[in-house]
């Protein structure tokens, strides 16, 4: 232990007939906080240190400083001062797993055994992103339900922290490691807390007679404040302010003659990052690289050295000069990396001057720019992503308002810089996407520089200019959903699904999508079951299930916000919002039901009219997903190419049960779609004779209930339901899929079916997918007009009478075209492409 | 540290070769005494108790065969450490004033049968050997600062047994006058002869030690995370081998222990009085 020097005022009053109170009347007993390494110790991970590494921070270790450092600074002012541990060590005795620090109970009785005045535990505080103190005393004067009374009223206790927190608000937390420093001067104030409201009982505390209080210090979480605890001077520094506090709490006649200088030597433009890698975001002061190994000098008014420090290898850049004769002083620092800087100082008696030495780096030589992006040297007719940011990495940290100002893009764009690796690279990040087929020019002037004020030259020598070209596709699309805008969901387990022109990037997805019903309450999204895949051409999609079901008949919207962005980073830039309706697709159906697929067994694929397969069709009883008797049947199936692909798969159910079928009656399904928008059709047969009949579009994901009326079979003659197929529609979005398929129902003609098309949406016809010039459309019906829609919902083009629209003017993308009859309107999504 | 361990060890093995002794709790009461009772001290015929506050102010007694409650005094402090007389008919304790801030303490004497109180010492910043005021002049130690005061028929002597000792609490000396049990505060409860010689770690933690007899000690054991103390229990120690027994568990929060041969009263962090008697199988 270093020898502490104190010159402490005489006994002014010895002459008096009163004995003056003195700081040698007392008897304190000082208490560090834990003891030794193990898991209640608080070890706090900082650079460089491993984790755990008894040579890194722990809080038990600067307790111990502290407690120390103020036994040596009470017993030089003639205070009866113990300390009830001297060592920070980890010896299990006898291997009860008890560390051989003293017992909370032996603390507390310690003191009272001594006839302590003052019992003074010492701690640092956990708190990660703040730091202010925290005193905790035990006030008493607690109700108490045995007797009626009131237990010991202490206030006493509650002065000491009081003068404690105030002596380390004033002088050391405010001025020094606010958090919040230049960024918020707000102070986090004095905090201290009685421990009956803390909820718990100190243990060093509860038995305690006479006065004591729990320092919490400052926050040890917060990693600058870590550091610093590593520091031999800051926790002397602390530990004088104890003392300090200690002469205020008991009035004695003592008061330091001498005063302290306490700063940081820090980089005054480089961040800690500079130093070492750190994932912290910090303010103020905090923020800046502190400086190791500087050598801080006092040197009084004839230039003689008083004291010198150098900082230590800790990255706290402290210093403290003790003990110091009142007066003025400089303060000299110096580092081969730096400028030597020099600070007039004045030293007052019983107070601490914090000078701060921000330090500039020697660069001494000019700005360059190491790289940039986009760099297209190499390929220069590649074009690069309308997402893309200009990116820039320098020899040095740059001066941040010099290069904003050397720094220009043409055509302008709007947009702001991000700077990282301690301004030693930095970003523009336009505000929107880039434009689409442009051409952009990038220069960077002369103007950017170093912030090495002393050297004559911190400009870039010479002007940076290049240029890029961007890609034809600037933001995502989304290029088909489920629902679909007005449409209808069964009402059970709701699942949605949207497909997008690229894969997404779905971290911050739950927070974008929104599903509100008619009175705007939000729905709660099952986000664990939330999917998000890659589909076989690139494209992307979100499958999102509710956690509750819908209510029958009420009207909802699903909202996707705009900020969506795909893995490029391309936003959608505009909000989706599709409105639909929850219905009951298991309702009570009119007819006969035939089957309800509830065994195994019941198909096997056609391997003759099965064609265009990666793999064997399969089919299976499913317990997963069910509308009836907790089973389905379910259908997979994996084409190998993008067309032409057909799955049949035959109907062969070991009964003999008849399912039968006559001309004009009206076959029902329910069937669970994939959304992979394949055509579903049904195969009855009669001998020889198979008649294949369109069901539905696989353009659903969920159940629901497809009719169509059986209009085609010969007249007089009974056919079975013997097929089911699916079709492929050309260029899909994925070539694999399964459907479910349950309760098949059949209603008799004579029971009330007309020979109408029983699905006019699904009559109808729209070709070629995807389009180049003409698109056709055919219907059951006579077309009034046909009307094309962008994405966004702004029409673009309408034609009326005819049953074709020519898009070869339309660039290409996905678009909504409107089918408009008398009494329907149908909406399909097109894909227009060359 | 090692060669520490590597002793006691080696003393254990020696002792596992004794035949060992069993002790046991019996029975446990709880005793309803009005108000929170902590800190408790048994008088040396086991039939007064006397207790105290958490924070040991003002000192109370109980009679254990009348189950009568009787206040001695309500002063601060009053409740720290009292000592009974060797007939158990009087005790020696301080009370505690503040004057100008500064703590002092007096010694008084009190009489269980004329309830009389006597001020044997001024209040002052010294913290008396109340041992010795007891007029009990067979057997007794007191903690000072850094070592130990004993006193076996009359013949004071200053005694520091550890080597690296800090701190002394708790020392008692066994009936036969033959051991001392004492704890330091780093490194736990120790047994040695009564003049400090071949001292002996029995556990590295050990508050409120108590002899049962001349074969155990018991004592509190706690746990803490630094804050709060997260586990304290009662734990029995026989000395010649150093098996260790817990005669309380976890649900139980002792805070204060006190003990005699055959009977162990203990309060708890919620100020409840519960009186164990024990018994030792030879």
């Amino acid at each position: 232990m270093k020898r502490i020097l104190f010159i402490i005022l005489a006994a002014l009053v010895a002459t008096t007939a009163v004995e003056a109170k003195k700081m040698s009347d007392l008897t304190v007993v000082i208490d560090p906080g834990h003891g030794g390494y193990d898991g209640d110790d608080r070890p706090i991970h900082i650079y460089p240190y491993e984790q755990n590494s008894e040579a890194g921070y722990w809080e038990s270790k600067s307790n111990l400083v502290k407690g120390l450092y103020l036994k040596a600074i009470l017993d030089s002012l003639g205070v009866d001062a113990h300390i009830t541990r001297t060592h920070n060590t980890y010896n299990e005795i006898d291997g009860d797993g008890i560390p051989d620090e003293p017992s909370l109970t032996t603390r507390a009785y310690m003191a009272n055994n001594l006839g302590a005045d003052c019992f003074f535990s010492i701690h640092s505080n956990a708190g990660e992103g703040v730091n202010y103190p925290l005193m905790i005393y035990h006030k008493g004067g607690k109700y108490d339900d045995r007797t009626g009374q009131l237990t010991t009223y202490k206030p006493e206790n509650k002065a000491l922290s009081e003068v404690v927190n105030s002596v380390f608000n004033t002088s050391v937390y405010s001025n020094w490691i606010n958090y919040r420093g230049q960024v918020d001067t707000v102070s986090a104030g004095r905090v201290t807390a009685d421990v009956d409201l803390l909820g718990y009982s100190l243990g060093v505390l509860r038995n305690l007679h006479g006065v004591g209080m729990l320092s919490e210090g400052g926050m040890h979480e917060h990693r600058p404040q870590a550091h610093r605890l590593m520091n031999d001077d800051y926790n002397w520094l602390e530990a004088w302010y104890f003392a300090k506090s200690l002469m205020i709490h008991f009035d004695t006649e003592d008061r330091f003659v001498t005063g302290n200088i306490a700063g940081v030597v820090y980089d005054n433009h480089n961040l800690r990052e500079f130093t070492y890698e750190t994932n912290y975001h910090y303010f103020g002061r905090d923020a800046f690289a502190a400086i190791n190994g500087a050598k801080v000098e006092l040197l009084d008014a004839s230039g003689n050295v008083v004291q010198h420090r150098v900082t230590d290898n800790d990255y706290n850049g402290v210093y403290v000069f003790r003990n110091i004769t009142p007066g003025v002083y400089t303060v000299k620092v110096s580092h081969d990396n730096y400028y030597t800087e020099e600070y007039k100082v004045s030293v007052v008696a019983d107070k601490v001057t914090y000078k701060d030495a921000p330090v500039t780096l020697k660069r001494e030589e000019p700005l360059k720019i190491l790289s940039f992006g986009p760099n297209t040297t190499e390929k220069p007719d590649s074009a690069v992503s309308c997402a893309s940011t200009i990116n820039f990495e320098f020899n040095f940290d740059v001066d941040q308002e010099a290069f904003e100002k050397a720094f220009s893009i043409s055509p302008a764009v709007e947009g702001y810089f991000e700077y990282s690796n301690s301004y030693h690279k930095v970003k523009f990040i336009p505000t929107l996407s880039l434009e689409i087929g442009t051409e952009y020019t990038v220069t960077v002037s002369t103007e950017a520089k170093t912030t090495d004020t002393y050297y004559a030259s911190p400009n870039m020598q010479e002007q940076l200019q290049f240029k890029f070209l961007t890609q034809s596709r600037n933001r995502l699309e989304m290029i088909d959903n489920y629902p679909a805008e007005g449409g209808a969901v069964h009402f059970e387990a709701p699942t949605f699904e949207f497909r997008f022109d690229n894969l997404i990037d779905y971290s911050n997805f739950a927070d974008l999508i929104k599903v509100y019903d008619s009175k705007n309450k939000s729905l709660s999204i099952n986000t664990r079951s939330t999917k998000f895949n890659r589909l076989s051409n690139g494209f992307g999609n979100a499958i999102v299930v509710l956690n509750d079901d819908l209510t029958i008949g009420e009207n909802y919207t699903v909202s996707i916000s705009g900020e969506l962005r795909d893995k490029e980073n391309l936003p959608m830039n505009v909000d989706q919002k599709i409105n639909f309706t929850a219905k009951n697709e298991a309702g009570i159906k009119e007819g006969e039901m035939l089957e309800g697929f509830n065994v195994s067994g019941l198909f096997a694929y056609d391997v003759d009219a099965t064609v265009n397969v990666a793999s064997k069709p399969s089919n299976a009883i499913s317990s997963a997903k069910y509308l009836f008797d907790k089973k389905s049947n379910k259908l997979g199936y994996s084409f190998s190419d993008n067309r032409n692909g057909v799955v049949v798969w035959n109907y062969v159910a070991p009964d003999t049960i008849a399912r039968t079928f006559a001309k004009g009656d009206k076959l029902g399904l329910h069937v669970y779609g994939d959304f992979n928008n394949h055509e579903l059709w049904v195969g009855v047969t009669q001998g020889t004779d198979t008649k294949y009949v369109k069901l539905c579009d696989l353009n659903f994901r969920g159940w629901e209930y497809h009719e169509v009326v059986l209009t085609e079979l010969e007249e007089g003659y009974d056919y079975n339901f013997s097929h089911i197929k699916i079709v492929q529609v050309t260029s899909p979005i994925t070539q694999k899929g399964e459907i479910f398929i349950d309760d098949l129902y059949v209603q008799r003609k004579a029971d009330g079916v007309e020979g109408v098309i029983a699905d006019a949406k699904n009559a109808v016809n729209i070709y070629p997918v995807p389009a180049n010039d003409i698109v056709n459309v055919e219907a059951p019906f006579a077309i009034n007009a046909i009307e094309l829609y962008n994405i966004r919902g702004a029409k673009i083009m309408e034609v009326n009478g005819l049953s074709k629209i020519n898009v070869e003017d339309v660039p290409q993308g996905v678009y909504v075209i409107k089918v408009i009859a008398d009494d329907t309107t149908i909406s399909r999504r097109i894909s227009i492409s060359r | 540290m090692k060669t520490r361990t590597f002793i006691l060890a080696a003393a254990l093995g020696v002792c596992a070769s004794m035949s060992a002794a069993d002790i046991t709790a019996v029975y446990t009461k709880k005793v309803d005494v009005g108000c929170d009772a902590h800190h408790p001290t048994l008088s040396p015929n086991g039939k007064v108790v006397l207790f105290t506050s958490e924070d040991y102010t003002g000192l109370k007694s109980l009679n254990l065969l009348t189950n009568e409650v009787s206040v001695i005094d309500e002063t601060p402090k009053a409740g720290f450490n009292p000592r009974f007389t060797a007939d158990g008919n009087e005790v020696v304790y301080r009370t505690a004033i503040k004057e100008d801030g500064i703590s002092q303490n007096d010694v008084k004497r009190y009489s269980f049968a004329s309830k009389a109180k006597t001020q044997l010492m001024k209040h002052s910043k010294d913290m008396v050997n109340t041992p010795s005021l007891v007029g009990d002049t067979y057997a007794y130690a007191f903690a000072k600062k850094q070592a130990m005061e004993i006193s076996i028929n009359g013949v004071k002597k200053e005694i520091n047994p550890i080597e690296y000792g800090y701190r002394y609490l708790w020392p008692s000396v066994s009936p036969s006058a033959t051991k001392l049990v004492f704890s330091e505060v780093y490194s736990g409860l120790f047994v040695s002869n009564v003049d400090g010689t071949q001292a002996k770690n029995l556990a590295s933690r050990g508050d409120f030690p108590c002899w049962v007899g001349d074969k155990f000690v018991v004592a509190l054991s706690t746990k803490d995370d630094g804050y709060v103390i997260t586990s304290a229990k009662i734990i029995a120690i026989e000395v010649a081998t150093g098996k260790v027994t817990t005669l309380t568990d976890d649900s139980v929060r002792v805070d204060g222990l006190t003990a005699i041969a055959d009977k162990i009263v203990y309060t708890t962090e919620d100020g409840e009085m519960y009186i164990m008697n024990i018994l030792i199988n030879e």
